[in-house]
């Protein structure tokens, strides 16, 4: 390092223990907040290279106002004039956290102590930056690239995110409308369908902005050796589960998520449930479970009637909830049908569950069975209670990205995937079943849900609530940098937690399939809208007395 | 034109020159001729030439307070006694701003020798204080730091006027100039006056 040019000073301890102060002229512009530089420092013996990221960057030392008053006259114009002709008059002082050496064994190091005052800092070659940055280079298997450092030139510096780190800890993609949150979940897709990766990836759609991941089937790129990536694309009809491969619990939590169950209620479903034997593999129908609703003995129930319920209502409601969940006859509940689990999910293959035009209500427990059901299914088998001819066996790791996350885990509210979330995001990494969650309010996403996802990638953030609720559960990336969200542009994020080995600023890659996630040209589809119009019967305005009259005149009648 | 001679310094930078008067050159100076903010040459042996510019004037007069009865009037003292002179002087303060060397380069800003008693005060032409202002990328006033920094009251609203000559002097500089006039003006008038 110390054969590189020096670009700044270091001045001092900054003001946390692990951060330093710097001051440079910066004539180029090359330290950009959230740019990587370096001191030479002896630790414990040895000559190391000190790394720290750019949080801050302040004025020390520029033209008066009053030089600037003429907006055709630039300041260093006057300053000319009086003799001062620096090419690079002004002077700016940068908070540095130390991020500390990079071990390959440890990662960084923190050294512990500031650097003395006067010691030369330099930028971080790209190619140490490359190495250090990413828990996995560029290029080999299990490395996910999603773009170059921000502050380099384009490629450069390659980003890449480890897969087994955010495939197992969970990964949170936040950004506001038209950040590109989309496109980097598709690019991240990307990665994970390569011949390298192969991996299980389920999306959960409800905006159908993922069928044009349909294309990496076709793409060379997603081929390799005896591998072809696939993607299955699905409309929620396409989807049966039969009724009675649900377990007890299943048909609890979508009744009493989605529509409430009172104590009584919950009691008849439960003797009816008994009756038809759900949950002891056994088969049974819909109508088989409505007969054994209606023919609970009211006297049987235990504490029944301690608060005087009345059971014929007690049971009407009862139905009338099962009618609307587990009844529907457009649902994905089935008596017959069944989409296999290993169809939907399985190595090499994206499945894309499309949910747009599907009310909201639905696509939660559409979204809540398809986690319920895979997340048993890998905990049954890796638990090795199940085995290969069961029809919810999943040999392998799965990945569920989650579009519009704060619809299936919103704040102050439950759902019926919330729970369910929580339980992934807490025990999936033990069964190899990890989401990625995306946002764009995270302010009204379940903070703990949002808490728990390992690794952060966030985009341009606006809005305060959302900037707070970010700061708030996003632990990894600095404050600093957080205040970055709103000055982000499209496609460029902070990559933050597990799957990095320190926070970067993250220029998204360019994607290989086409993005489906763009804004709808409005005022293209009203032009062609109107000129498939018929054309205006004057005629009808002018026998319409109304018509001739002006506004004020409607409002106050005709003045005389 | 020969407008004075140095008679005394304040210090490296400040030199006081006495007008010459009648008799003492052909055509003694008027007024207009060494006006604040005039700038002014002075010629060394070397064959540079230190170029300053007038920021005072003080009138000596050994006669004023000297109100005792007299044997005679004014008229008659010119009968009575010859060769006696008039001791009534004017002086003029004048601030070193640069130099020019004899191969005609201009530098502004302290200059590195002294003057010395007697040497001659010249006035300034309007080439002459075009060529000293000239730079090669335009126009340069780099004296103008030190004269605001030398402390005297006079001497910010001596850098308006020589700012004011300059943008007529400079038109192409005329709007750099008027910034930095501006300024100037804004800090000596309406922030000492606020």
């Amino acid at each position: 390092m110390s054969s590189a040019v020096p670009v700044g000073t270091t001045k001092g301890p900054g003001e946390s223990p692990h951060a330093y102060t710097l001051v440079a002229p910066d004539a180029d512009d090359q330290l950009k907040i959230g740019e990587f530089v370096a001191y030479d420092a002896r630790v414990d013996g040895e000559l190391r290279s000190v790394l720290g990221r750019i949080d801050a960057r302040r004025p020390l030392k520029l033209y008066p106002d009053a030089f600037m008053a003429d907006p055709q006259v630039p300041p260093s114009r006057v300053a000319e004039l009086i003799g001062f002709d620096h090419a690079t008059p002004e002077l700016y002082e940068f908070d540095v956290a130390v991020l500390g050496y990079f071990d390959d064994a440890l990662g960084f190091v923190n050294p512990r102590v500031a650097p003395r005052a006067g010691r030369p800092v330099y930028l971080v070659p790209d190619d140490v930056l490359a190495h250090a940055l990413s828990r996995i280079s560029h290029g080999l298997p299990g490395a996910a690239h999603i773009g170059s450092l921000l502050t380099r030139p384009r490629d450069r510096v390659p980003v890449t995110l480890d897969v087994n780190e955010f495939a197992s800890t969970h990964l949170a993609i936040i950004a506001g409308t038209g950040a590109g949150k989309s496109y980097l979940a598709g690019v991240i897709v990307e990665e994970l369908m390569q011949p390298s990766v192969g991996a299980a990836v389920v999306i959960v759609d409800p905006h159908g902005e993922y069928g044009t991941l349909e294309e990496i089937a076709n793409h060379p790129g997603f081929r390799g050796e005896g591998y072809r990536a696939r993607t299955l694309v699905v409309r929620p009809e396409q989807i049966k589960i039969r009724r009675d491969l649900l377990h007890p619990s299943d048909i609890y939590q979508l009744l009493g998520t989605t529509h409430g169950l009172s104590g009584p209620q919950r009691e008849v479903l439960r003797l009816a449930l008994r009756a038809v034997g759900v949950g002891r593999d056994r088969r049974w129908t819909y109508r088989q479970l409505t007969e054994a609703v209606n023919d609970v003995e009211l006297s049987g129930a235990r504490n029944a009637d301690d608060e005087g319920a009345d059971y014929a209502l007690v049971k009407r409601a009862l139905m009338w909830r099962l009618n609307a969940t587990l009844g529907r006859q457009d649902g994905i509940f089935d008596d017959y049908e069944h989409t296999s689990l290993q169809e939907l999910i399985r190595p090499g293959q994206c499945t894309v569950v499309q949910l747009n035009e599907v009310p909201r209500e639905e696509q939660q427990i559409i979204a809540a069975t398809l986690l319920r059901r895979s997340f048993d299914g890998r905990v049954g088998t890796a638990k090795q209670r199940i085995g290969s001819d069961h029809e919810q066996y999943l040999p392998a790791p799965v990945f569920t990205l989650i579009e519009e996350a704060h619809h299936f885990a919103p704040a102050g509210e439950e759902v019926p995937t919330t729970n369910l979330l929580k339980q992934i995001l807490a025990e999936g990494r033990k069964f190899g079943f990890a989401v990625g969650l995306i946002s764009q309010r995270p302010g009204k996403l379940d903070q703990d849900v949002l808490s728990q996802c390992m690794t952060q990638c966030i985009l341009r953030v606006v809005n305060p609530v959302d900037q707070q609720a970010i700061a708030g559960a996003v632990e990894s990336a600095g404050r600093e940098l957080l205040a970055e969200l709103p000055a982000l542009s499209k496609g460029q994020a902070i990559v933050a937690g597990a799957a990095i080995n320190t926070t970067v600023l993250c220029r998204v890659r360019p994607r290989l399939t086409p993005h489906g996630g763009e804004s709808p040209d409005v005022v293209d589809a009203w032009r062609r809208a109107r000129s498939q119009l018929p054309p205006v019967d004057r005629s009808l305005e002018a026998a319409d007395p109304e018509s001739a009259r002006t506004p004020e005149e409607r409002l106050f009648g005709s003045i005389q | 034109m020969r407008l004075a001679r140095i008679v005394k310094s304040n210090s490296h930078v400040e030199y006081v020159a006495q007008v010459m008067r009648p008799g003492e050159v052909d055509q003694a100076p008027a007024p207009a001729d060494y006006a604040f903010g005039t700038f002014v040459a002075v010629p060394r042996m070397d064959g540079t030439v230190a170029v300053g510019v007038v920021f005072d004037t003080t009138l000596v007069n050994p006669e004023f307070g000297t109100l005792g009865p007299r044997l005679t009037s004014g008229a008659e003292l010119h009968t009575l006694a010859p060769d006696q002179l008039p001791e009534t002087a004017t002086l003029i303060g004048v601030l070193l701003l640069g130099s020019r060397s004899a191969a005609g380069e201009v530098t502004q800003g302290v200059v590195a020798h002294a003057l010395s008693v007697g040497d001659a005060v010249q006035r300034l032409d309007d080439d002459e204080f075009e060529s000293f202002h000239s730079a090669d990328d335009g126009l340069r006033a780099a004296y103008l730091p030190l004269l605001l920094a030398h402390g005297h009251p006079l001497t910010s609203e001596l850098a308006l006027a020589i700012t004011q000559r300059l943008v007529a002097a400079f038109p192409a500089h005329a709007g750099a100039v008027a910034v930095l006039r501006d300024s100037i003006a804004w800090r000596t008038r309406i922030e000492a006056a606020g």
